[in-house]
């Protein structure tokens, strides 16, 4: 069968089922109609599920195979590994595409259906178990039922549901489901990603008033109905299928601004500089704190760069003083042999080492060494670990003519992948140097002010047009914001 | 990492404040856990809102510890909050209801107990020029679900400085 007529009876399908019908049907007599094939494409839950979808659609799990930066490191640690590397990208890259048998090592993914590519719906909303939680061991039904939160769910004319709490994001296996691929251990041991290890040992794993899940967060929920044709039914939660984090679609994709705005929101709102300390002779400290369930950066935490900007002005508004004012486009941090060298840039990340102990950009290249037993160094914010203990980084800084100074300006910045990552990438002819001028730098508002050293106080940086969720979800549900009044 | 870089930043990971007690209270209180279905597994539940929260609506007022001042929350723009930013009304008066033109609000924050946080930036406060009794409070940022206390610092001409507490819950 052709794709597009596949689609085409997959949407025909679901419409079906669905029926459009505002008022609820007669469920209960509904048989499941559509088939496993089927429902691996989420063009088939779209029928039903078009907000999910739309919003899905535009997240970094429907983009996790077509990512240009996933794609050239792929590429290249397949070549220089002499094929090693096998399905450990594509694991949890297109986690379907390996499980259907559809590649073994994703240098074949632009050749594959799309409903085989990504993160998708089946593949989340079919997991019945987690083995370990990291390098995706997760267990798939592979039957035609889809779990989800909800207890009591509806039959319908489409699939079979049930609950799991796998799905449900109040409790701890929703988690360990995130988990599953977001901890990652290479092949030579090196536990590169371990946003999932830093949640465990953080404040929200633990029992108690201030447990919550991954999706707790980055799944936010409305009430809502959560098919097309369950309206006037019962009173369900309607999450948020978007999961910014810090990541963006850097080619053409689905709501690319919403996608924008929507990391924006995440990264200003739970980052903040907890304390600003400074010695009336030019040192200064600033104290910086995380609300995530994570470290700050974390993930590919290798790759991200995470700064703090320092501008001093006299004044008369002339500048005395700066560090981490990094242009975009421009290199985080330059060799200490180049002219634009930052020696007080704060800089936070992950870095990898060799078996020999030497620096390195590559995942694939990091590996134990002497020097380094974990085969990497880290400088992130931490995650809670109680309530009411501070869980700060600081950077230090001494500040040159410091009683001319009248105001500092502070700002957090961030970029998902650096940019001498990108253009090692480039340098081996894996990736256009059109996707890095893509790369956007964000400011984390929440980690942004404008402090007085005279008056010891700090004046915030919030721009007002940032309405968060609005911002985005406006751009995601422009009818249901007219209807608020709340659009920008 | 640039060995520097690495000597100017020190964590600092203070567990100098930390509660002994925390965590160990609330765990049964909320209406988001599942009562029935299959493939459950065994594990921890999020807690939620506890019931020591008061119901949010428009009107809902708190009082400063000494009695002397109300306020009353005269507009929202959800109800209940949602996550992420919030914007206020607040009306304040005296202690027979008589709105309080001298009253100055000189901040208030968001603050999480159960995480020891605040929703930062604070929001902005508007005084509204025809009802000085009245502030806008724009952005409030309660940007986790849960439990928040909205924490007002507030004085009156003459009567010095005191403070309110809205407590208040994010479903979801």
């Amino acid at each position: 069968m052709s794709r597009l007529r596949f689609i085409s009876l997959a949407i025909a399908l679901s419409l079906a089922a669905c029926g459009g019908a505002p008022e609820p049907r007669d469920a209960a007599s509904e048989e499941p109609s559509l088939t496993r094939e089927q429902l691996l494409d989420p063009e088939t839950c779209k029928g039903c599920h078009p907000q999910h979808y739309r919003e899905w659609a535009s997240s970094m799990h429907a983009y996790a195979a077509e990512d240009p930066i996933f794609l050239a490191m792929n590429r290249r640690g397949q070549r220089e590994t002499g094929g090693e590397l096998g399905d450990f990208c594509v694991r949890c890259h297109a986690p379907m595409a390996l499980r259907e048998g559809a590649t073994a090592d994703g240098l074949n993914l632009a050749e594959l259906p799309s409903r085989l590519r990504g993160v998708t719906c089946y593949f989340c909303h079919n997991t019945v178990a987690v083995g370990e939680p990291f390098n995706n061991q997760l267990e798939l039904a592979n039957d035609t039922t889809l779990r989800g939160a909800i207890s009591d769910p509806r039959p319908n004319g489409a699939h079979a549901s049930a609950y799991s709490s796998f799905q449900d994001r109040n409790h701890s296996d929703s988690a360990r489901l995130c988990g599953g691929c977001h901890d990652v251990v290479t092949p030579r041991e090196v536990h590169l990603e371990r946003t999932f290890l830093e949640y465990q040992e953080s404040l929200f794993a633990k029992p108690g008033p201030g447990f919550d899940t991954c999706s707790g967060c980055h799944m936010p929920g409305r009430p809502g109905a959560v098919a097309s044709g369950s309206e006037g039914g019962k009173q369900r939660t309607r999450h948020e299928h978007l999961w910014p984090g810090v990541d963006t679609a850097l080619s053409d994709f689905p709501d690319r601004e919403a996608q924008r705005r929507a990391v924006e929101c995440e990264l200003s709102l739970g980052t903040r500089i907890y304390e600003i300390v400074q010695d009336g002779l030019g040192g200064l400290k600033v104290r910086l704190e995380t609300s995530a369930g994570h470290h700050q950066p974390s993930g590919t935490a290798l790759d991200r760069r995470l700064w703090l900007e320092l501008v001093a002005y006299d004044a008369a508004g002339q500048v005395l003083f700066e560090s981490g004012t990094i242009e975009q486009g421009e290199l985080e941090q330059k060799p200490e042999s180049s002219p634009g060298f930052d020696p007080q840039l704060a800089l936070f990340r992950d870095w990898i080492y060799d078996a020999q102990g030497r620096e390195v950009h590559m995942f694939w290249e990091a590996a134990p060494s002497a020097a380094y037993p974990d085969g990497r160094a880290s400088l992130t914010l931490p995650a809670p670990l109680t309530p009411l203990a501070p869980h700060t980084l600081e950077a230090s800084y001494q500040i040159p003519s410091f009683a001319r100074v009248e105001r500092i300006r502070l700002r957090l910045r961030m970029r998902a992948v650096g940019l001498d990552v990108l253009q090692d990438l480039i340098a081996s002819g894996d990736l256009s140097e059109a996707v890095s001028k893509e790369m956007p730098t964000f400011t984390l508002h929440g980690a942004s002010v404008d402090y007085s050293p005279r008056t010891r106080t700090s004046q915030p940086l919030w721009p007002e047009e940032l309405r968060c969720p609005d911002s985005y979800r406006c751009l995601l549900e422009p009818e249901s914001c007219a209807k608020q009044g709340a659009g920008q | 990492m640039n060995a520097r870089i690495g000597g100017r930043l020190l964590l600092l990971l203070s567990l100098t404040a930390c509660r002994a007690d925390a965590g160990d209270s609330g765990g049964d209180a909320h209406e988001h856990v599942h009562d029935t279905g299959a493939e459950r597994g065994e594990g921890t539940q999020f807690v939620g809102c506890p019931d020591t929260i008061p119901a949010f609506d428009l009107g809902m007022s708190t009082t400063s510890a000494d009695g002397r001042i109300k306020a009353q929350l005269r507009g929202a723009s959800s109800v209940p909050p949602v996550r992420f930013l919030n914007d206020w009304t607040l009306l304040f008066s005296d202690a027979q209801g008589n709105p309080l033109s001298t009253v100055s609000l000189r901040q208030a924050r968001a603050f999480m107990p159960v995480h020891g946080h605040y929703g930062t930036p604070d929001p902005r406060l508007v005084r509204h020029q025809d009802e000085p009794a009245v502030y806008d409070l724009n952005a409030l940022n309660l940007f986790m679900r849960g439990p928040w206390q909205v924490q007002l610092a507030v004085s009156t001409e003459g009567g010095g400085e005191t403070s309110l507490t809205f407590e208040v819950c994010v479903e979801e």
